[in-house]
């Protein structure tokens, strides 16, 4: 096993690791990735998870990050550290079964977490945030299509005692969209003082037929439909992705995924 | 409204008289523990037939292999060993009023049972210890063949349908370490049957309550309402406090048959050493529906999630719910709904309030089998906090299994809002006042549910309890 690679965002620090100033990153593919985000530093990543991927990122204060990471068929794990006054925003797109474990220290006030996942087919997420500090802010959102397959959603928000004035919101939302899918939705909350907004919301459920017919009606056929309220449903987490080519591709990954799961569909039912 | 603020006004409760110790002499208390000796000496006392003893012995043995859940609130506290697992009091079951004993029947006029029976309730079956001491039932039911009995006595009197339905296909005996134990050890509790399309109009009502030191309860209630017929019951608890701790596991089996519809609406008010492991579940068959209204506000741990298991189509499951946890409690209750037939709903309501620091823990599951199509649910939990030392925490868990569904969840925690109290104060209401209307408002949805009774009981026991012991 290597040791993990380090990457260090900020001025005046030597470059012995892969050098990264402020600005748009695109992460080499290695298994292990450690990103300490130096003080005031804005920041773009753009990365594509290995079969097994490893993040750990310190956020340091007033520094402001955002991580973007396409999976396919990867088991991740990723860490963030987020300090005084500083934010992360976590957007990851699962495709091709991937599974995702996600956890936030929120460590100084003023610290903020924005925690994005769309997924595809099955997958497996568990999202967590811990509010260290007082005075914190916390959402997390994922929207996943299931379609042959298993979507396991689990996120916890966790607010100890002395954490007060933080405010943290949870959501989930599942489409499945056929009868072989399965979908599992364990929103947790854990509140131990009073001067908190806190709420979480998960739905699970078919695509609102009334929406198919209605575009029906307006001359598309229903795969066409389909695919059209599938792509406005994802689309509020995508448009957080920070660069076009980006959203491009995961565009394409989408549509290919449409696409088989349609077909593996007319086979089992021709079958 | 004024007429209910009125009353709320006029109702007087003494706290101390959901403490009070009433001095009694048991006829017969079993030695602390648990061993095949007890159980074999509560079902010869009983003299029940040998397919209960076997029943209760299978649930010792498994109960002894079993280890203590994993999860969930600790409950390293509870000595199992130490707890007495029969108490029969000092009492021949009595039909009429006058026959109870004078020291008994003190207890019951301070929970204030013969009014709340005067007023609407048609029949009245009040556990003390036990054994059900007081047992009056209302002539029109009995022309209409509705059976409301001890379970002890059902036992013997219905063989047949206590042996289809009792720890079969509802709660099996199997089903948890303290299912298993209830197996081995229970006595008492209340069996209803409601024939086919009879409406009983007034709801059923009876009271548990636990004196014996150390007495452990662990009453069955088995109701089967046949098609198409109806039922409200009601079940409240309140114990006397004692200084060791106590263990209350009871099991409650509902049966609703086919377009049949039943209310079950309990009260549980332990005294705040109490382990309330409890278990209850209504199996929902074709077109039938079940409520639950469900209070839990005293004992030191609650343990509680009443399921409903929606098995025929159309079936309808309906769940209220309100915790309340102070200082040295853990409430940790939810609801369960498995939608095992197509076209189910389900709701449920849970509302909770944590104090002092008090845990109170929403703990749920919504589950959606392959075959049932066209499931809708919906849960809703708030939880209040009313200081900074208190907790609240939320497990739901969602699992659906197949995609004609539409199931939602939503959960907040918040504060009693500054501008809220200080608006109130403006208007000349103390700060307690005004935390007492808050705390009133957030609970209003669950108790507008409760007759009129309860919902008055209800509300002023959480205003005592708001007010602060």
């Amino acid at each position: 096993m290597n040791a993990p690679a380090k990457v260090v965002l900020a001025k005046g620090v030597p470059a012995k690791v892969l050098h990264i100033s402020s600005g748009e990153t695109v992460l080499q593919q290695q298994p292990e990735h450690s990103l300490l985000v130096r003080q005031g530093v804005k920041a773009t990543i753009l990365a594509t998870a290995m079969p097994e991927q490893k993040f750990h990122i310190l956020v340091e204060e007033g520094a402001d990050v955002i991580i973007c990471t396409i999976h396919q068929h990867a088991v991740s794990k990723s860490s963030s550290d987020v300090q005084k006054d500083a934010r992360i925003q976590w957007i990851d797109i699962l495709l091709d079964d991937s599974k995702l474990q996600l956890q936030t220290n929120l460590l100084g006030s003023g610290a903020e977490l924005s925690a994005y996942q769309a997924f595809l087919g099955s997958a497996d997420i568990q999202s967590d945030v811990i509010h260290t500090s007082g005075h914190t802010q916390s959402k997390m959102i994922a929207r996943g299509i299931l379609q042959n397959g298993l979507g396991t959603y689990r996120g916890t928000i966790t607010i100890p005692p002395q954490s007060f004035g933080c405010v943290a919101h949870q959501r989930s939302d599942m489409i499945l969209l056929d009868d072989q899918s399965r979908g599992d939705a364990i929103p947790i909350l854990d509140v131990s003082n009073d001067d908190v907004q806190c709420s979480h919301g998960a739905t699970l459920g078919q695509i609102d037929e009334s929406k198919i017919f209605y575009l029906a009606s307006r001359g598309f056929t229903e795969d066409q439909a389909k695919k059209m309220i599938v792509e406005g449903f994802l689309a509020s987490i995508i448009e957080h992705v920070p660069n076009e080519s980006v959203k491009q591709e995961i565009q394409q990954h989408l549509e290919r995924g449409l696409t088989v799961g349609k077909e593996i569909r007319t086979v089992m039912k021709g079958g | 409204m004024p007429d209910v603020k009125k009353q709320l006004a006029g109702l007087e409760i003494s706290r101390e008289m959901y403490d009070e110790v009433n001095s009694h002499q048991a006829k017969f208390v079993a030695e602390p523990g648990i061993n095949e000796e007890v159980v074999r000496l509560i079902s010869a006392t009983k003299q029940e037939p040998q397919w209960m003893l076997d029943k209760r012995l299978k649930g010792l043995a498994l109960f002894q292999d079993t280890p203590l859940p994993s999860w969930g609130p600790n409950l390293g506290k509870l000595d199992l060993n130490g707890i007495v697992y029969f108490v029969n009091p000092n009492a021949q079951e009595a039909t009429s009023w006058d026959d109870v004993p004078e020291e008994i029947k003190k207890t019951f006029d301070r929970l204030g049972i013969p009014e709340a029976e005067k007023k609407a309730l048609s029949g009245v079956g009040a556990q003390y210890d036990s054994s059900v001491v007081y047992h009056n039932i209302d002539k029109l039911l009995k022309e209409k063949g509705v059976i409301f009995e001890n379970m002890d006595t059902a036992v013997q009197k219905y063989p047949e349908l206590v042996k289809k339905y009792f720890m079969t296909s509802c709660i099996p005996i199997n089903d948890h370490k303290f299912i298993m134990l209830h197996a081995a050890v229970w006595s008492g509790g209340t069996f209803i049957y409601v024939p086919k399309g009879v409406k009983v109009d007034l709801p059923l009502q009876a009271y548990f309550r636990m004196n014996e030191q150390r007495g452990g309860q662990f009453e069955h209630t088995l109701i089967i309402v046949d098609e198409g017929a109806d039922l409200h019951y009601i079940e409240g608890c309140s114990s006397p406090r004692y200084s060791q701790t106590s263990l209350h596991a009871g099991c409650v089996e509902l049966h609703i048959l086919p377009g049949a519809k039943m209310t079950y609406s309990s009260i549980e008010n332990w005294s705040k050493n109490v382990f309330n492991l409890n278990t209850k579940r209504a199996i929902v068959h074709k077109d039938a529906s079940v409520r639950w209204l469900n209070g839990n506000m005293g004992s030191a741990v609650t343990m509680l999630y009443p399921c409903s298991v929606l098995v025929g189509e159309g079936a309808r499951s309906e769940s209220l719910g309100i915790a309340f946890a102070g200082a040295g409690q853990d409430q940790d209750t939810g609801s369960k709904v498995i939608h095992a037939a197509p076209n189910t709903t389900s709701i449920i309501k849970a509302k909770s309030i944590s104090k002092a620091g008090g845990i109170s823990s929403y703990r749920g599951l919504v589950k959606v089998t392959p075959g049932a199509t066209h499931a809708t649910s919906h849960v809703q939990c708030d939880a209040l906090l009313l200081d900074n030392l208190s907790s609240s925490k939320t497990y739901p868990t969602m699992k659906i299994n197949n995609n004609k569904v539409n199931i939602g969840h939503e959960a907040s925690v918040s504060k009693v809002g500054e501008e809220q109290l200080f608006y109130l104060q403006s208007r000349g209401l103390s700060a307690e006042q005004a935390m007492q209307m808050i705390v009133s408002g957030f609970i209003a949805p669950v108790i507008k549910a409760l007759p009129l009774e309860y919902a008055v009981e209800l509300n002023k026991l959480i205003e005592l309890e708001v007010e602060g012991l």
